[in-house]
């Protein structure tokens, strides 16, 4: 009986090569695949010119764009200035956008020695601690009279354990929005409605009132809910509620993450009397899509709005309006106006947040210098007017405010005082582990499951375990 | 030319390709799940590991398991718990779900053209790109515009019982968990019992009929005791793909987007434990790939373990032994 097959090698030999060729080809290809470039359509330079090539990464939402274009536009100032000093570089960028976090995308480059030299995103302790960026200290300094109108406060965003590592690429101010036309409907007349911010701004209508308000339309029937807020953490109005209260997030001397249980309780029992007992907050407001937040929002279904001033623009560019689809601009003026987020309650203040997007040069850059002159020229008012006109962000620079594109923008005119009056969330690593608490702490107080007492202890049981020695506790 | 290549290496040289992607997709990620879940490895030190593999910066550690089996992790129970509930309930669904209906389809549904409209309905979700069916689930379940409570109020469900939020009220969030998951993966035990139903001879059957067995007797003597190895492998298959699934629970509780979504599983009780791990590794700002890594180790065991339980239960080796009969 044969034992052996007999195979001519000439048939069995190339398939098997193939088919292990195939494989190995597909893993190393995944493996080691680049991020695919969209390349510039700047024609090649002569061969004499040296080409530094600059890759910048950013995410957002469509109108952010131009956190990558802008790059662009700044290589294109300092190109213009290399030909006409007859200095032989020209700086070609590439450039890739996301809409979500591209941390593990950001990783893998890293790992795979292709990280890009400029990046904007958030995280800043985490980037910092894991040596995926460069401190500028040195940068600033050396070109610090072109950094000298960066709003002072935000300084602070991108300060880390005593080192300067960005420089603000956008902000924002979170407003509480208000329908005007359901206000009309309650008899208010059109210049109670246009004192309406001021009021706030000054504490003479607080949150309770408003509550009251939202109440009454409800009762009339003219909005199905009083009050929406985000679908999740997002820090708005949460963070500003609990600072409104007293509430510090982190201790300025240690930097260690602070729980103030008095400021946190208070925020918990507003959430708890707006969704459980005044019942002007929608219990299950937790998880609740996007857009179905929009379009009850700007169809008139919802009185108030804890949002954010990049809705403003939102609302112009996606089809939310069952009707209108993208709002003209002269609709919201008509039937939508926005104030701070109003003090809770008598006494307190008014307060809004910001969450700067922040340039970084990163540790892989071969010319950091160069990045870091691209990133502040990014920033520079006309074109920090720009982004911040076309994605409804507010300027990180206080000239910008004079740029004719700025200028032309009634909405950030009339949004620019917020920025007097707004706050941080704090820098930490462990920030996400303290949010994630606290976004379970909000979902069941909402729902009427535990009580704000409740609530609290297991907020505080579980960021004892989670951050240990990083957490300070205040009663 | 001509080679002779010994029976004993041909098979091998088949096996080849599928052994390499074994290798590099299962058996490296697990040793390299192994070692992370000994070291303290985090965003903040992967950039050193990943230039050098043995870096002094990134510690042996035993701490993520003290943190596990001591319950120092305040999330720990609670995720057991979770994932024992989805595991059970869905593995039901997937498993003796599957057999009552692939019964039914294949065997008591005699039209053909009935029987593969049945099969085709259930296979839907399977073929439907998991983001679409995940979002259908989203507008399905909506309190105000989805058609579920409705149907649910159609067929006498007080309106009381219903929850104001499907997924965020326990135990409704843990039932739609069960339901989203059960739903898709019944069609995949349905096809292999159904597969396997179709290939007993019919002569089998008819015989068992002729001496005035009933339809019942048909499927519980004859038509289960001889699906008893794809019975094995639809309960071991689907569970370690339940331990380590928790795709469709991020796709439904996370579909707000801006991140949160650890904080709003653990509210809705829908935590389970592999989810739990990709979050402390992807959604967490620290990245705590080692800790991750322990926890994904803990499911890599439980798996195994488990598929050891289901051969001992199932009698492995005599199913391996040649047929005593001609089938």
């Amino acid at each position: 009986m044969a034992h052996s097959a007999q195979i001519k090698l000439s048939t069995v030999l190339p398939v098997i090569l193939l088919i292990v060729g195939i494989i190995i080809g597909f893993a190393v290809g995944f493996a080691v695949r680049p991020p695919a470039p969209t390349p510039t359509a700047t024609p090649s330079p002569s061969p004499t010119v040296k080409v530094i090539k600059i890759t910048v990464w950013a995410s957002g939402s469509p109108v952010d764009i131009t956190r990558v274009d802008n790059i662009e536009r700044a290589a294109s100032i300092l190109n213009r200035m290399f030909e006409a000093a007859g200095v032989p570089v020209k700086i070609e960028v590439e450039k890739q956008f996301f809409r979500g976090d591209y941390m593990e995308k950001l990783t893998a480059a890293f790992a795979a020695g292709e990280a890009p030299d400029i990046i904007a995103m958030k995280n800043l302790p985490v980037l910092a601690d894991g040596g995926y960026i460069i401190a500028l200290d040195g940068y600033v300094e050396k070109y610090k009279d072109l950094l000298n109108d960066v709003y002072p406060v935000l300084w602070n965003a991108v300060k880390y354990k005593g080192k300067i590592w960005a420089l603000p690429q956008d902000t924002e101010a979170r407003p509480l929005y208000f329908r005007k036309d359901v206000l009309r409907q309650l008899g208010w007349s059109e210049e109670e409605i246009e004192a309406l911010p001021e009021k706030i701004e000054n504490g003479e209508v607080t949150l309770l009132d408003l509550i009251e308000v939202a109440k009454e339309a409800m009762d009339k029937g003219l909005v199905q809910w009083g009050f929406y807020h985000r679908p999740n953490f997002g820090g708005t109005p949460f963070v500003i509620l609990y600072y409104q209260y007293g509430g510090i997030l982190q201790d300025p001397e240690t930097g260690k993450l602070v729980l103030d249980k008095s400021a946190m309780l208070k925020m918990l029992e507003l959430l708890y009397r707006m969704a459980q007992v005044d019942k002007v907050l929608p219990p299950t407001m937790i998880g609740t899509s996007w857009r179905q937040i929009h379009a009850d929002f700007v169809n008139g279904r919802v009185l108030f709005w804890f949002g954010g001033t990049w809705h403003w623009a939102e609302w112009q560019r996606v089809a939310y309006h069952e009707e209108l689809g993208e709002l003209p601009e002269e609709y919201e003026w008509e039937n939508i106006g926005f104030a701070l987020v109003p003090a809770p309650e008598p006494g307190l203040k008014p307060m809004t947040l910001s969450s700067p997007y922040l340039y970084y040069v990163t540790a892989q850059a071969e010319e950091p210098e160069i990045a870091f002159l691209l990133i502040e020229l990014a920033t520079s008012a006309p074109i920090d007017a720009i982004h911040s006109v076309d994605s409804g962000h507010l300027p990180v620079r206080s000239t910008t405010v004079e740029q004719p594109y700025y200028k032309q923008s009634k909405f950030h005119r009339e949004v620019a005082y917020m920025l007097e009056y707004t706050s941080f969330e704090p820098l930490h690593p462990k920030w996400g582990a303290y949010k994630d608490a606290w976004i379970t702490a909000i979902t069941k107080v909402e729902k009427g499951e535990v009580t704000p007492e409740e609530a609290l202890d297991e907020m505080v049981e579980t960021l004892k375990a989670e951050l240990g020695d990083e957490l300070i506790i205040r009663d | 030319m001509v080679l002779k290549i010994s029976r004993k290496v041909l098979p091998w040289i088949f096996l080849a390709p599928m052994l390499i992607m074994i290798v590099f997709s299962w058996i490296a990620p697990v040793l390299l799940t192994v070692y992370l879940g000994f070291t303290d490895l985090s965003s903040k030190n992967f950039l050193d590991f990943v230039r050098n593999f043995f870096t002094e910066k990134v510690h042996f550690t035993l701490e993520n398991f003290d943190k596990i089996f001591f319950a120092k992790d305040p999330y720990i129970v609670e995720a057991l718990t979770i994932t024992a509930i989805y595991v059970l309930s869905v593995l039901s669904i997937n498993s003796i779900f599957a057999l009552v209906l692939s019964i039914a389809i294949a065997y008591f549904i005699r039209n053909e053209v009935l029987s593969m409209i049945l099969r085709v309905s259930w296979l839907i979700p399977r073929i439907m790109p998991g983001i679409i069916y995940a979002l259908v689930w989203n507008w399905f379940i909506d309190p105000k515009y989805g058609m579920l409570n409705t149907l649910l109020k159609i067929v006498g469900v007080p309106e009381a019982w219903l929850p104001e939020s499907w997924l965020l009220t326990p135990p409704y969030s843990q039932l739609l968990m069960i339901m989203v998951n059960g739903y898709v993966g019944a069609s995949f035990g349905m096809i292999i019992y159904t597969a396997a139903i179709k290939s007993i001879p019919t002569d089998i059957i008819n015989a068992a009929l002729v001496d005035g067995a009933s339809d019942f007797q048909v499927a519980r003597h004859i038509i289960i005791p001889l699906l008893k190895w794809p019975m094995l492998f639809v309960i071991s298959w689907q569970t370690l793909s339940l331990l380590s699934s928790y795709e469709y629970i991020l796709m439904i509780w996370g579909s707000g987007g801006g991140g949160g979504y650890a904080g709003i599983a653990r509210a809705a009780k829908v935590m389970v434990w592999s989810l739990y791990s990709y979050s402390k590794a992807f959604a967490a700002e620290e990245h705590l790939y080692g800790y991750a890594s322990a926890l994904s180790l803990i499911l890599v065991i439980t798996g195994v373990v488990l598929i050891v339980l289901y051969f001992k239960l199932f009698g492995f080796r005599r199913l391996m032994e040649p047929s005593r009969i001609e089938v």
